[in-house]
């Protein structure tokens, strides 16, 4: 998995963003342009609507005009809105709230391998944090796939079988007894290979999450211009009205969202290490109770696995709820309802 | 490899004969559950989690700060509408203007105190407590004494969750460890059924196999595996979407407070706090009336009675006994050789877990559906109707 603090190496704040980056420089003399072209007309027509005597077109030009000047606001207010999208460092809030792997985590001295695998603290935008969060996540639930379910797995579901024989009188061929057993898997090992499946299966969601964490950034940077243009014309504005939603929505509540969720989940990861379970194998152990570190690798096996399910299934469909709830009420509000899973679901 | 197998066999037998308290002894999820739920727990680590919500007053303030923008906004856009005679901008204004007074009750009500929240929480659970109580679980006390203390507010709601999340996973490991030791004893039945005695000298004779008949057992078993290993996985999931809830679903009542503000965010501020109304509150309340018959049964030595079904329908075998108990009785009898009762008892154990699983599995549903029910209810009552009219959550159920 790449690590994302290198994915983000051509960020907004190094410079590198260029005009994706500069929301006011980039679109606003395009926005301008538009609001100029539209006054323009609609001045024209309210100024000509008494001498064609058509009272209609004096009301219809001043109604574009206060649309088109709200449409222009919103340019200005969105654009301050994105610039600070991509100044503001959310790391100190973010830290504040014990929200950031890497820094003040729940528990100290965790070995990195199961806690923290990236640094979140390095990132200076709310979209390499998210990329972070859901990168360290994934680390943590496919390492302990390869590992410890794996192993316990392979040890688990060996099916040997065996056969006793004795014979009453060795000269004599078939008289005796014979004991044979072929010996089914273990439960616990039909839990493991069932758990290690579902996993295996819910873990592609997140890697499809992390790719549409990737291209948050562009959709913010690309659609909500277009989309604020867009607004401005006419025949256009239920169309920008939409792309103005769904750029907010997977280019800034998605992000967020995926911070808060996974951060959480990766800190409460560091504190739900597996040391237990491997302090609890040791000789006194073994001697004195021999269930009881297995017991113990099957107490963290749980937790893990719980951990697992929370956040390749239920995060997911949280977030994906709130994010199209979220684009199909703003879209509704600013333009064309707009629902973009059903889109998703119409594909599939 | 025929040593690693005995060592197997070997392991799942002394799990069985550990014993109900030896086993909880080494499986404590008391850490887990005090980790996430507990007072002393990682939830001080969190600062939005506080003792009582109205602690958290900066997003009261916040909140109240930006209806007051709302409000001064809406009077400049009424003013301007007034002036320049638009009808449209009076008409929404003279809208926005009710709405942002909601607002403001809104707030003052979902942060006024966790004794507000907590108190619903435990009237529902009583509730249920009561429901159960009436249709024959006489006598379980819950995990927690409910609303002992009025005033403990955030305890009791942290009471709550704790209760399940003990309930669930100690139920599911009891299952696994219970079945891993009946599966051991299977070990047993199938080598005795593979047990061949051949008088075929030079090829004539007869060969006896006079235990080949000891398959039901294994069916039993066969049955009880793909059963046990759902009910567990489901109990798991449970208690760690409820980590979840329990942990975020306050943030999402913050952002919703905040978001039904303003006039284009509301319906998805509505959204979020229908969410947390949803499961926060009532899904851990009406599921905790459930885990009390369930804890009961697990910590006494005779279910009968207990159960909504009573205690004849289970076999002739006196009582339904909890499965560490039942181990040890059928360890006994393996000695004695009492094939006739085994089977009555294993088979005691398969409609024991039956009948708990599909109790345990009816209350999460049950619980699932109302608390659904209610978001939908609240999401259409709070300006978000996106939820109900496209059966948004119903397909991600």
């Amino acid at each position: 998995m790449l690590d994302p603090i290198l994915m983000f190496a051509a960020s907004c704040s190094s410079g590198v963003g260029g005009l994706l980056c500069s929301p006011i420089t980039g679109w606003f003399p395009f926005a301008s342009l538009g609001v100029l072209v539209i006054m323009l007309i609609a001045s024209l027509i309210y100024g000509l609507s008494p001498i064609m005597g058509r009272s209609e077109m004096r009301t219809w030009a001043r109604l574009k005009m206060y649309e088109t000047l709200f449409s222009f606001l919103l340019v200005i207010i969105f654009s301050g809105f994105a610039l600070m999208v991509y100044t503001i460092n959310p790391i100190p809030l973010f830290t504040n709230l014990n929200l950031v792997p890497g820094a003040g985590s729940v528990a100290a001295g965790i070995p990195a391998v199961w806690g923290v695998h990236s640094d979140c603290t390095q990132v200076t935008d709310i979209y390499g944090l998210s990329e972070c969060d859901l990168f360290n996540f994934n680390s943590n639930i496919v390492y302990y796939l390869n590992n410890v379910i794996g192993g316990a797995t392979i040890l688990f579901s060996s099916t040997p079988s065996f056969q006793l024989k004795y014979s009453f009188n060795p000269a004599i061929s078939n008289f005796g007894l014979s004991l044979g057993l072929t010996l089914d898997s273990l439960p616990i090992a039909e839990f493991l290979e069932g758990s290690t499946l579902a996993i295996g299966s819910l873990i592609i969601l997140s890697q499809v999450q992390l790719l549409l964490l990737d291209a948050a950034m562009l959709i913010f940077a690309i659609l909500l211009p277009l989309g604020l243009v867009a607004r401005i014309f006419g025949i256009t504005r239920s169309f920008g009205g939409a792309m103005i939603a769904f750029a907010l929505g997977i280019g800034l509540i998605f992000p967020i969202m995926v911070s808060i969720t996974y951060g959480f989940l990766v800190q409460v990861l560091s504190v739900l290490a597996v040391q237990p379970a491997i302090n609890a194998i040791n000789a006194v152990a073994l001697l004195s109770d021999p269930t009881g570190p297995v017991l113990a690798i099957v107490n963290s096996v749980f937790e893990w696995l719980g951990i697992a399910l929370a956040g390749t299934l239920v995060l997911p469909l949280i977030t994906f709820t709130i994010v199209n709830t979220f684009i199909i009420d703003f879209s509704q509000a600013v333009g064309e309802r707009m629902d973009f899973l059903s889109l998703l679901t119409s594909v599939a | 490899m025929i040593v690693k197998n005995f060592v197997l066999a070997a392991f799942a037998l002394l799990m069985a004969l550990t014993g109900t308290a030896h086993a909880q002894s080494i499986i404590n999820f008391a850490n887990t559950c005090s980790y996430f739920f507990g007072q002393g727990g990682i939830a001080g680590s969190f600062p939005w989690l506080g003792p009582n919500f109205d602690s958290y007053g900066f997003v009261l303030q916040v909140a109240l700060l930006i209806v007051a923008m709302v409000f001064a906004a809406l009077a400049i856009m009424y003013a301007v509408g007034y002036g320049f005679g638009i009808p449209r901008i009076l008409v929404f204004v003279k809208t926005e203007y009710l709405e942002s007074v909601l607002n403001i009750i809104m707030i003052v009500v979902l942060f006024g105190g966790a004794a507000v929240l907590s108190g619903g929480m435990v009237f529902i659970s009583n509730l249920g407590n009561a429901v159960i109580a009436s249709a024959g679980a006489a006598g379980s006390a819950p995990l927690v004494a409910l609303g002992a203390n009025p005033t403990a507010g955030y305890q009791d709601i942290q009471g709550i969750y704790s209760s399940v999340c003990q309930t669930y996973m100690s139920d599911a490991v009891s299952h696994l460890a219970g079945l891993s030791g009946l599966n051991g004893i299977s070990y047993g039945y199938s080598i005795a059924s593979g047990f061949v005695i051949n008088l075929m000298p030079n090829g004539m004779g007869i060969s006896i196999a006079p235990l080949a008949g000891i398959t039901p057992y294994l069916l039993l078993v066969g049955f009880l595996s793909p059963l046990v290993s759902g009910v567990v996985g489901i109990e798991i999931g449970v208690v760690f979407f409820m980590v979840i809830v329990y942990y975020l679903f306050p943030l999402l009542l913050f952002a919703g407070v905040l978001m039904r503000s303003f006039p284009w965010t509301r319906a998805a501020g509505g959204t979020l706090i229908a969410l947390f109304i949803g499961f926060y509150i009532f899904f851990p309340a009406l599921i905790y009336p459930f885990t009390t018959v369930n804890y009961h049964c697990l910590e006494q030595a005779d279910c009968s009675g207990q159960y909504i079904l009573g205690s004849s329908s289970i076999g002739s075998a006196a009582t339904a006994q909890d499965p560490f108990t039942q181990l040890q009785t059928l360890a006994g009898e393996v000695a004695q050789a009492a094939v006739q009762s085994e089977f009555v008892d294993i088979f005691d154990f398969y409609i024991f877990s039956i009948i708990n699983a599909t109790f345990q599995i009816f209350g999460i549903i049950i619980s699932f559906v109302i608390s659904y029910s209610l978001l939908e209810g609240f999401a259409d009552l709070l300006g978000a109707p996106s939820l109900q009219a496209r059966d948004m959550l119903k397909k991600v159920v």
